[in-house]
């Protein structure tokens, strides 16, 4: 999953940064609104994490935009002003969940993780194909109820081909979910990750639509 | 325990007794003249009609009974007291009324006199008549006419008294009810919740109590205010600390859970950073709330400009060899003084020349400068780094505010502080974007608020 962080305090940032680097995000942090604005638009993110209080203008701000222009990307306001009264107004400013500093990173991924699933119409919090189980919050993949050992990238892939299983995503797409932009993208990256995850899930497990990308494969 | 119901009644009680007192004494004397001027006459008259009455008897009575002159005056009370000899000229005594004694009551001539006989002291009336050659004296005892203005004085005293006793009561339970209002504002004063700031009930007031009752009033509003403001900062204070816990928080939680020591290490590192900065915007909030709390107070001393700024050089030495940033203090500033307490101008610099080196670029020059117009002394603090946007510059002085540029820890206080710590000096802070680049940020002090001491100049 990709989610823009914007958050103006340097040691917060990096902190919720790699926080959420550990749960399996791909993490863009930004310290504007300027920034957050130009990344939201270069780039498609599962979800947000917004501070209300940016150095050039307000969160709330940035999302009325992000809503006005049509966006449905989930967004989570993180901020230190956390009265019933401030998290009513965000709600309604088209928040779709609340946090107050200081805050429990755990509760911050897995309330990210909720968000998202929902924005995608999902309510189980695991994902299913055929066989195949994938555990977004435990980090765990399921073949025929035995555990498969993935590494972070390779997770990452099999799940955002989860979350759809029926549509096909781009390379592109697919680098896009698993490289923040300032890491660098090997050339064939993407295609060495499926040919790890075919040989570890069987080969028909994810299925190759000439010209445009991937699928999960017909159970 | 001071009573104004006490004092009062104090004060009219004794006022109403000196004034009675008063018109006691004046009655007393002019009574005593008004029975001595009565009396006199009836003594001159009593000689008269004694006179008479030896002159219409023709000789025929030589001696007239003493119970002719005392039926005279029967009716009178003290007509016992009334006392009648008459003597020939050659002090032969004719006849006498029955209370006059058997020796002369005057030996003067004609008119009044006063003689004591037996230790009784008396008023006479000598009347000499040479054609019967006879001598008549009509006498009252003293002690009677004395009797006569005690017992008028007497009669007037006892209803004083009581008036006095039953006006006590009057002007006690008087001042108790004219008091009653003042009684009405401390009741509502007493059973107000502290949090209540609403004013209190003027219209029922009086005029004497209107100004007290609107001066409490006027306090409840700057009371009010004050308590606004503290709140205001309280929750922007927890606000703004906020954020630095949920870095301290979110790293801790990294540090126990990161796989890879390199990411533990960075966390653990970010933690003290954390911990220095949340220290920092502590120690800016306590300057500002002290700050505030001596706002009201005007600074009486005279602060040395090149001493303060020497000051803070020091301070900050480290960190500008660690930039390599030339700090430039003016010579020109040298003897200067400024009405301001030292640790305000101290704190004032501190803040800018901070602010200054967070902006500046390694290698370049802060300068601490002298700019004198005549209406106004500046104390210039420039820097070379980036400014600050134009549109930003209006909200920067403002509380918790950070520019776009904003780097390093700071806690959007610094400024503040300095506004507040000039104003109570009658100063101000300006913030100007330099031409070329950089900000110049100006302490400017009206021209009364500066001084050269030659003293400080030659030392």
């Amino acid at each position: 999953m990709r989610v823009l962080v914007v958050e103006d305090d340097d040691i917060l940032r990096a902190a919720v940064e790699t926080g959420l680097g550990m749960s399996g995000f791909t993490v863009d942090a930004v310290e504007t609104v300027d920034d957050a604005r130009a990344a939201f638009h270069a780039w498609d993110y599962d979800a947000a994490v917004l501070d209300i209080a940016l150095p050039d203008g307000s969160g709330l701000e940035l999302l009325d935009g992000w809503r006005k222009e049509g966006s449905t990307v989930p967004v989570l306001m993180l901020t230190a002003r956390n009265a019933t009264r401030d998290r009513i107004h965000g709600l309604d400013c088209g928040a779709d969940d609340y946090l107050g500093k200081p805050f429990d990173l755990d509760e911050l991924a897995a309330r990210l993780r909720a968000i998202a699933r929902r924005g995608q119409g999902r309510a189980l919090p695991t994902l299913h194909w055929g066989e195949l189980a994938l555990d977004p919050a435990a980090r765990r993949v399921t073949l025929a109820g035995k555990p498969v050992s993935l590494p972070r990238r390779e997770f990452a892939v099999l799940e955002a081909l989860m979350e759809q299983p029926e549509h096909v995503r781009s390379r592109a797409q697919l680098e896009e979910r698993l490289y923040g932009w300032q890491e660098e993208v090997g050339s064939n990256a993407v295609e060495v990750h499926i040919h790890n995850l075919r040989s570890k899930l069987g080969r028909d497990s994810i299925a190759t639509v000439r010209g445009e990308g991937y699928r999960m494969g017909r159970p | 325990m001071k009573s104004l119901r006490a004092r009062l009644f104090l004060l009219l009680i004794s006022a109403t007794i000196a004034v009675w007192s008063a018109a006691a004494i004046w009655t007393y004397f002019s009574t005593r003249a008004d029975v001595q001027r009565v009396l006199d006459r009836r003594l001159v008259e009593a000689a008269g009609m004694v006179a008479s009455l030896v002159k219409d008897s023709n000789g025929a009575i030589s001696r007239p009974t003493p119970a002719q002159i005392a039926s005279s005056n029967q009716q009178a009370e003290y007509a016992r007291q009334l006392s009648c000899q008459i003597w020939t000229l050659d002090w032969r005594l004719v006849g006498r009324s029955a209370s006059a004694p058997t020796v002369p009551l005057a030996a003067q001539g004609p008119g009044f006199s006063e003689r004591s006989i037996q230790g009784q002291r008396w008023r006479v009336y000598t009347l000499i008549e040479p054609t019967q050659g006879l001598r008549i004296l009509v006498g009252d005892n003293l002690s009677v006419r004395r009797n006569l203005v005690s017992d008028v004085l007497a009669g007037l005293l006892l209803p004083a008294v009581v008036g006095l006793i039953a006006l006590g009561i009057l002007i006690w339970s008087a001042i108790g009810r004219a008091l009653i209002p003042i009684h009405r504002v401390a009741g509502e004063l007493s059973t107000r919740q502290p949090g209540d700031a609403a004013p209190l009930r003027t219209a029922s007031a009086d005029i004497e109590l209107r100004p007290l009752v609107d001066a409490i009033n006027e306090l409840f509003v700057r009371l009010e205010m004050l308590r606004a403001n503290e709140r205001h900062f309280i929750a922007s204070a927890a606000h703004e600390l906020q954020t630095p816990l949920a870095g301290l928080k979110a790293h801790a939680h990294i540090a126990l859970t990161a796989a890879d020591s390199e990411t533990r290490e960075r966390s653990l590192r970010s933690i003290q950073s954390s911990v220095d900065r949340t220290s920092r915007l502590v120690h800016q909030l306590l300057d500002l709330s002290r700050e505030e709390a001596e706002a009201d107070s005007f600074p009486g001393e005279w602060a040395g400009l090149a001493r303060a700024a020497e000051a803070v050089a020091d301070e900050f030495a480290p960190l500008l060899e660690r930039k390599s940033i030339n700090l430039h203090i003016d010579p020109s500033m040298e003897g200067l003084e400024f009405q301001i307490d030292e640790a305000g101008l101290i704190l004032c610099l501190r803040n800018l020349v901070g602010n200054a080196i967070e902006h500046a670029p390694d290698g370049s020059t802060i300068e601490v400068r002298i700019e004198e117009t005549a209406s106004c002394v500046d104390v210039v603090v420039a820097d070379e780094g980036p400014g600050i946007p134009s549109k930003e510059l209006a909200g920067i002085k403002q509380r918790f505010v950070r520019g776009s540029r904003a780097r390093g820890p700071g806690s959007g206080l610094g400024l503040s502080i300095v506004e507040l710590v000039l104003e109570r000096a009658g100063a101000e802070l300006e913030l100007l974007n330099r031409p070329q680049s950089g900000l110049s940020a100006i302490m400017r002090f009206p021209p009364s608020a500066v001084r050269l001491n030659r003293a400080l100049r030659s030392s």
